[in-house]
């Protein structure tokens, strides 16, 4: 799929990276996919023409007609909702995924960083495990004897640590090592997906400082991240992608504005819960089902208005009873600041729920902001916030302003548990 | 400059673009072989033992079957223990062989969807892995030469060439398995059933019939086990024919599997 530029092609003063006429498709099904990819191999053997520019049944297209292109040096932003393509188009501009139509040109070594760790054994030692993700991250053996020692200071894991198995470290040393190691590996073009959504505060900050001190040297870096804050303060320009088409590019902060009203349609911000699908969210002895922003006479909201109540109600299904019940519930604007959390138990507030469904309402007697949006967050806690039940957070929802209001703004909720209907 | 566009299209892909790019990687290769080396002798108590435990286990069962006179195999050049032995070496590499190249693109889905490199690695690095065990396998035939006080012909030293062979035809056959098994894990299971009774259809626990020419020409297999076997105990080939047949058949193997897998390959990297 790569070759040597047999068709150079006008490229602008400094473009490292076109992305010309982009598309990729998926099939929903694993038996379309292969009926398909048999399909498409056969007609390669025969020399029929391809198919691949067309939808058939039970295809989808995950990206389509994507075109922009990035300088050296510059810092290109994705945002999108989940779905929206982002991890794809990464996975094309790393080459590990051929596109259906359309070229990418790339100009020099391109360092994709989709995932933290990608590859490490946990029977080798961390010092071992440096070079095998070195050279995963495309990094020759002398390169990473030179830039060992700024690794291993970056991660902060010491010598002792070092030479255990990497079995025995913690999930932030693991991620610390990762994140050393890719950020040593100076490729001219970094991929950062979703990454920074790990580790403490401390070593995101160190981690967003030392990615954009590559910059300084000339590295270019194409991120997604859902992290609104990131794209305005460190992005020189981004791209919103919608179910695979660019919705808007350009400036960092016109491109997020654009994408808050994107999820802020209505129906568009049906707070449903993509968010750590799949992935194991607590225990599950409780779960929660379903959510939805209502106000006080419990119709839907698909947007907020400063000032006015909100309620957030939560449908939980519970496969026992469970008892000493503790909702967590948090807020982020769209900076990804974190604008309330509060816990029920600080308003003395524990449940009890009963086998079966019921619903737990957090209601906010003012909404306090007067633009944007925000995402919430709810985690589940039992057993003296020992055990995690289960934990979600929904789509960002809009906010739009209310000049009129005298109540008082308030980020913490009252509770109330309706029991099963 | 780096060109991606459609699979199929372009100059891209190209069988000498392809080997570059291969050994572009070999220092990758290397990392993964020593990691899969090490992770799996570091977490076990019999470590590189676990090369030899099955090869000495089907040497002693069918020794004792054979001297107990309850299973009866024709005369043999050397003790028959000694020619179990042998046979299996070769055998082995290409049974567990086969079955580590067939698992070794779905094991590592995880890499291969998040990391960019020629996968042909992959195949090599399950084929590293298993040459190892077959080094020390025949550490082994050379401690039981010596028990057994078996003066062998100068052949023998030739007779560990006889895996470069048999390596092509795993190469090849891994290709296509492997992605089979990306697609559909049965092709695992089956290779690994039909494996324990293809052993019994190679002259690896009896010496090879000139009786029944079939078996040994039709079963890709055996002409490299008789091989190793003549190498180690006569001298000279006694099939010779039948070796070369079983070389181009290797040779083929590998040619139109590699062939076929940077066709397939990049329509099924996305289904992982």
């Amino acid at each position: 799929m790569s070759s040597n530029g047999s068709e150079p092609r006008p490229q602008g003063p400094g473009v490292v990276l076109r992305v010309e006429g982009i598309a990729k498709k998926f099939s929903r099904r694993m038996r379309h996919g292969i009926r398909y990819a048999t399909e498409d191999v056969a007609r390669r053997i025969a020399r029929l023409p391809s198919r691949r520019g067309v939808l058939r049944p039970g295809e989808f297209w995950a990206l389509h007609d994507i075109d922009f292109e990035v300088r050296a040096g510059e810092c290109l932003g994705l945002i999108g909702r989940n779905g929206a393509g982002k991890s794809t188009l990464l996975k094309l501009i790393a080459g590990i995924l051929p596109p259906d139509a359309g070229r990418i040109t790339i100009r020099g070594r391109v360092g994709a960083l989709l995932e933290v760790g990608t590859g490490f054994a946990p029977a080798l030692t961390g010092r071992e495990n440096i070079y095998v993700y070195g050279a995963l991250l495309g990094m020759s053996r002398p390169e990473i004897n030179r830039q060992y020692d700024r690794i291993v200071a970056f991660a902060g894991i010491d010598g002792t640590a070092l030479d255990a198995q990497i079995k025995t470290y913690s999930s932030g040393m693991y991620v610390r090592l990762g994140y050393a190691v890719a950020i040593h590996c100076r490729p001219d073009i970094l991929v950062v997906d979703e990454v920074l959504a790990v580790g403490d505060m401390n070593f995101q900050a160190k981690c967003l400082n030392a990615m954009f001190g590559l910059r300084h040297e000339g590295t270019t870096i194409i991120l997604t991240t859902h992290s609104n804050s990131i794209i305005a303060n460190w992005a020189d320009r981004a791209v919103v992608l919608d179910r695979g088409r660019v919705f808007a590019a350009g400036d960092p902060h016109d491109a997020v504005r654009r994408y808050v009203e994107l999820v802020g349609e209505p129906g568009a911000a049906a707070p449903t819960l993509p968010r750590h699908e799949g992935a194991p969210n607590g225990s599950g002895r409780v779960k929660i089902t379903g959510i939805r922003f209502q106000d006080p006479a419990g119709a839907a909201l698909d947007r907020l208005q400063t000032g006015r109540p909100l309620q957030v109600a939560m449908d939980l299904a519970a496969a026992d009873a469970v008892g000493d019940l503790e909702l967590e519930i948090y807020a982020y604007d769209e900076h990804a600041q974190l604008v309330s959390e509060a816990y029920s138990a600080q308003s003395g507030r524990r449940f009890s729920i009963a086998a079966g469904a019921s619903r737990l309402i957090a209601e906010y007697p003012a909404v306090p902001l007067n633009r944007g949006s925000i995402q919430f967050g709810m985690a589940l806690w039992a057993d003296g916030h020992r055990e995690m039940l289960d934990w979600r957070e929904t789509n960002p929802i809009m906010i739009i302003g209310n000049t009129s209001s005298d109540a008082a703004l308030d980020w913490f909720p009252t509770y109330r548990l309706l029991p099963p209907s | 400059m780096t060109v991606y566009r459609p699979a199929g299209e372009g100059s891209g892909g190209s069988g000498w673009l392809r080997i570059q790019q291969i050994w572009a990687h070999r220092e990758l290769a290397w990392r993964l072989l020593t990691r899969d080396l090490a992770s799996s002798y570091r977490e076990s108590i019999l470590g590189y033992l676990w090369a030899l435990l099955p090869v000495l286990a089907t040497t002693f069962t069918f020794a004792w079957l054979s001297s107990a006179r309850i299973v009866t195999v024709g005369a043999t050049q050397l003790p028959y223990p000694l020619f179990v032995l042998i046979n299996m070496t070769i055998w082995q590499y290409f049974a567990t062989g086969l079955s580590s190249l067939t698992t070794c693109l779905s094991a590592t889905g995880y890499m291969i969807t998040k990391v960019r490199f020629p996968r042909e690695i992959l195949l090599l690095v399950a084929l590293g892995q298993n040459m190892v065990d077959l080094l020390i396998r025949l550490v082994l035939v050379a401690v039981a030469l010596v028990m057994y006080r078996v003066v062998p012909p100068w052949t023998i030293v030739l007779m560990p060439l006889v895996a470069i062979p048999v390596s092509l035809l795993l190469l090849g056959w891994g290709f296509l398995l492997s992605i089979g098994n990306v697609l559909y894990r049965d092709v695992g299971r089956f290779t690994y059933l039909v494996l324990t009774f293809w052993m019994f259809l190679t002259p690896v626990l009896y010496p090879a019939r000139i009786d029944r020419p079939l078996l040994n020409v039709a079963n890709p297999i055996s002409p490299f086990v008789i091989a190793a076997a003549d190498l180690a105990a006569v001298g000279h080939l006694t099939q010779p024919v039948n070796f070369l047949i079983g070389c181009s058949v290797a040779l083929a193997s590998l040619i139109v599997g590699w062939l076929l897998f940077g066709l397939i390959e990049p329509y099924v990297i996305e289904r992982i």
